[in-house]
């Protein structure tokens, strides 16, 4: 095996396999890469058995093919500190020789029949969507997903397509976000099952998409999922268990409607939130036909109050959020102006960016 | 609380009343939990074998440890002492500290608080207290065991400089025995002979601690009272007699120490976000295991939960002691919940039951049976 790779891109392909890779695994070939060169190409695989990766570098100039299995992170290491455009990468017996202008490292390998099969995308996908459009709907849901709750489904983002739309909905329990958005043109998709992708894979999903532009490709499965992009395919488990019954908390009849600038509104809780305490970490909103008052105390600081005109509908109301929860969403939706609406303090409130973004936020109790 | 198990004993049963008891563990390891001060007076004392006691006093009666009795008179008399301030630091089972600052206008000074306090466990429970008023935690602590039992003790700011210099210098909070050694080796055993040392030559002795001493040594301690609205743990331990080989008896045990703590959160409002179990055995080795509870909570059910899977998980050895505590405490942040969790709803109601019928009836009325 020899190849001559330009260093930046195999530098960008490592890093993202190296996400994968895990350092702390009991099975130390899964901290390893393999490495594949074939007629055109170095395909890097790695996987930690929930997530697999294949990720294919053309910026190379291909000697011989062959495979190899190397230690992620040793691997990684040398190419970003190397200072070559580019280096050859070379395998004599058991050692892979990388080689610089002025630099010579000979690293073990191990035996890649060992490493387990990462899948390639075959057949055909079941939807597409543009890589922009996948972008939005991951930044417009994974943040409200939990990072480590025992309610694993909390963990993920539940993934149906519904109507020729792609839906994600994400939760933490505490707050929901859903964003809708459309299929490429053409595509035939069924209404399909309910299936909850881990936030990590997502994350990946997110870093693989190079050029917003490109069809991202779809396949679910009864428990995987695969997107492949231009340059890579993606493999991840589902998140088994039961996502909560979603739509039945999204409040349907609300008798209280704010209209906001969505800017002037992120700016005005952010400055809310300046003087909260870590104890309760509620901003009291009150609602009157004038505006919105934000106010918020911490009896070691100070207080804050902040009037914010804005159109409000309904019956006047005071109400308590954490603040992080709203410019959470505030910082994602895509449109200029949100309505937000309220039945009482202590019912959800429900946020809505144009008709793809909805985000539903339980109040804090105030004291 | 004076001689508190002892004195419970004496209480509950007449024919020990002004006799030497111990309570305690008659076996060939036991030892002595408390002893009366009939039982002190032959120099019996608590920590003590109680081989070694029943030499010293032929006469001794040795009467079991009835941890559940003391725990229910325990939590009378805070229920005494929460009446005189909102600020109880529980020492533990029988000994607290109150902040009584700023009381002065609803019940009058310090000193006519305390004499209260031991009049109503007089009148409430039948046994005598000694209570200490002082400035600070030191020199409070310091009063109460100053005049045992049945004492009231005041050091005032000005008593400082007559008190405390001919005192011992194992009164110092920390002081332990080889230390004492190590100063008395120097030629210091009061405390006054340890404030008239320069300091140079106390820090070689003492070492960074040498300050700390010398503060304390001179009547000032600046530490608050803290009740467990804002203490950073809430738990509870009990050290056994003798190893105890069989895990159900230590796994019951820490299921009624895990009730306990989950009354104390719920008594205060406040819910734990980390909980961590001690474990002593074999030749006195001591293990710490930690773990994030998977939300803040104060409900039995889940703190009890993960207290059990670490039990569970470490390989049983015979045991000395056994203790949890909750940690990470919070007010809780109020923020409500999108979906309602069925079970744990059902968890908090029989949390509520439980509670009022203990706050009805006294502590430990209702329990958990296992599982």
């Amino acid at each position: 095996m020899k190849v001559i790779c330009n260093r930046g891109a195999l530098q960008e392909a490592l890093s993202i396999a190296g996400t994968v890779s895990s350092g702390r695994t009991p099975k130390p070939v899964l901290q390893c890469v393999k490495l594949t060169v074939s007629e055109d190409r170095l395909t890097i695989a790695a996987t930690d058995l929930e997530v697999a990766i294949r990720y294919s570098d053309t910026q190379v100039q291909v000697e011989q093919q062959g495979e190899t299995l190397v230690m992620a992170d040793k691997l990684r290491d040398i190419v970003r500190e190397s200072v070559d455009d580019t280096l050859s990468l070379e395998l004599h017996g058991d050692q892979l020789h990388i080689k610089g202008q002025d630099s010579h490292f000979k690293i073990f390998t191990q035996n890649p029949a060992e490493f387990p099969p990462v899948p390639d995308f075959e057949g055909n996908a079941d939807f597409q969507v543009q890589g922009k459009q996948l972008k939005q709907l991951i930044s417009q849901t994974l943040f409200a997903a939990a990072k480590e709750a025992t309610r694993y489904a909390f963990n993920g983002v539940l993934t149906t397509v519904k109507g020729r739309r792609l839906i994600m909905v994400a939760t933490d329990g505490r707050r929901l976000a859903m964003a809708k958005g459309d299929l490429l043109d053409g595509d035939k998709a069924q209404d399909g099952g309910l299936s909850i992708v881990p936030a990590k894979t997502l994350n990946l999903v997110d870093k693989l998409i190079s050029n917003p532009d490109e069809p991202v490709m779809i396949k679910l499965t009864e428990n995987q999922v695969i997107f492949h992009t231009n340059e890579a395919t993606l493999t991840s488990n589902l998140i088994e268990g039961q996502f909560p019954p979603y739509e039945d908390v999204i409040p349907k009849e609300c008798d209280r409607k704010m209209v906001a600038g969505t800017a002037d509104l992120l700016s005005a809780v952010r400055r809310s939130a300046l003087l909260t305490t870590n104890d309760s970490k509620g901003v009291r909103m009150t609602f009157t036909k004038k505006g919105l008052t934000l106010s918020s105390r911490n009896p070691d600081a100070g207080e804050a109050t902040i009037n914010f005109a804005c159109k409000f509908d309904g019956p006047d109301v005071e109400i308590g959020f954490n603040p992080m929860f709203m410019t959470d969403a505030l910082k994602v939706v895509n449109t200029d102006e949100i309505t937000f609406e309220l039945l009482a303090p202590n019912r959800p409130g429900l946020l809505k960016g144009g008709p793809n973004f909805t985000y539903v936020i339980m109040p804090v109790n105030l004291t | 609380m004076d001689a508190f198990f002892a004195s419970i004993e004496q209480l509950d049963n007449p024919q020990l009343r002004g006799r030497p008891v111990v309570v305690g563990y008659d076996g060939p390891r036991g030892v002595v939990a408390a002893a009366s001060y009939e039982a002190r007076k032959f120099g019996c004392h608590s920590a003590q074998p109680i081989a070694v006691a029943k030499r010293l006093c032929p006469d001794l009666l040795i009467v079991d440890v009835r941890m559940e009795r003391y725990r229910e008179v325990s939590g009378r008399m805070f229920e005494i002492l929460d009446r005189f301030s909102p600020v109880v630091e529980p020492l533990s089972v029988d000994e607290a500290f109150l902040d009584l600052s700023g009381t002065e206008r609803l019940q009058g000074p310090a000193d006519l608080a305390a004499r209260r306090i031991k009049e109503l466990i007089q009148s409430e429970l039948s046994l005598t207290a000694s209570v200490g008023v002082a400035p600070n935690k030191f020199l409070a602590k310091l009063a109460s065991d100053m005049e045992k039992p049945d004492g009231l003790t005041v050091i005032r700011a000005e008593d400082v400089s007559r008190v405390l210099p001919p005192l011992p210098v194992s009164r110092l909070w920390g002081i332990g025995r080889v230390t004492e050694a190590r100063l008395e080796a120097a030629g210091i055993r009061t405390i006054g002979d340890l404030l008239r040392t320069p300091a140079q030559f106390l820090e070689r002795h003492l070492g960074a601690e040498a300050e700390h001493y010398m503060r304390l040594a001179s009547g000032i301690d600046a530490r608050a009272v803290t009740s467990d609205r804002e203490a950073k743990s809430i738990g509870h331990e009990q050290t056994f007699a003798v190893n105890v080989s069989d895990p159900e008896v230590v796994r019951k045990v820490l299921m009624d120490q895990v009730e306990l703590v989950a009354a104390r959160l719920r008594r205060h409002g406040i819910v734990a976000r980390g909980l961590s179990l001690k474990i002593r055995y074999g030749q006195f080795e001591t293990i710490t295991r930690s773990t994030t509870l998977s939300s803040d909570t104060h409900v039995t059910a889940e703190i009890w939960q993960a207290a059990r899977a670490i039990f569970d998980a470490w390989t049983f050895q015979p045991v000395r002691l056994i203790g949890v505590s909750a940690e990470r405490l919070s007010a809780g942040e109020g923020q409500l919940g999108l979906f309602t969790d069925p079970g744990r709803e059902k968890q908090k109601k029989l949390d509520a039951v439980a509670d009022r019928i203990n706050d009805k009836f006294g502590k430990r009325s209702i329990r958990r049976g296992g599982s």
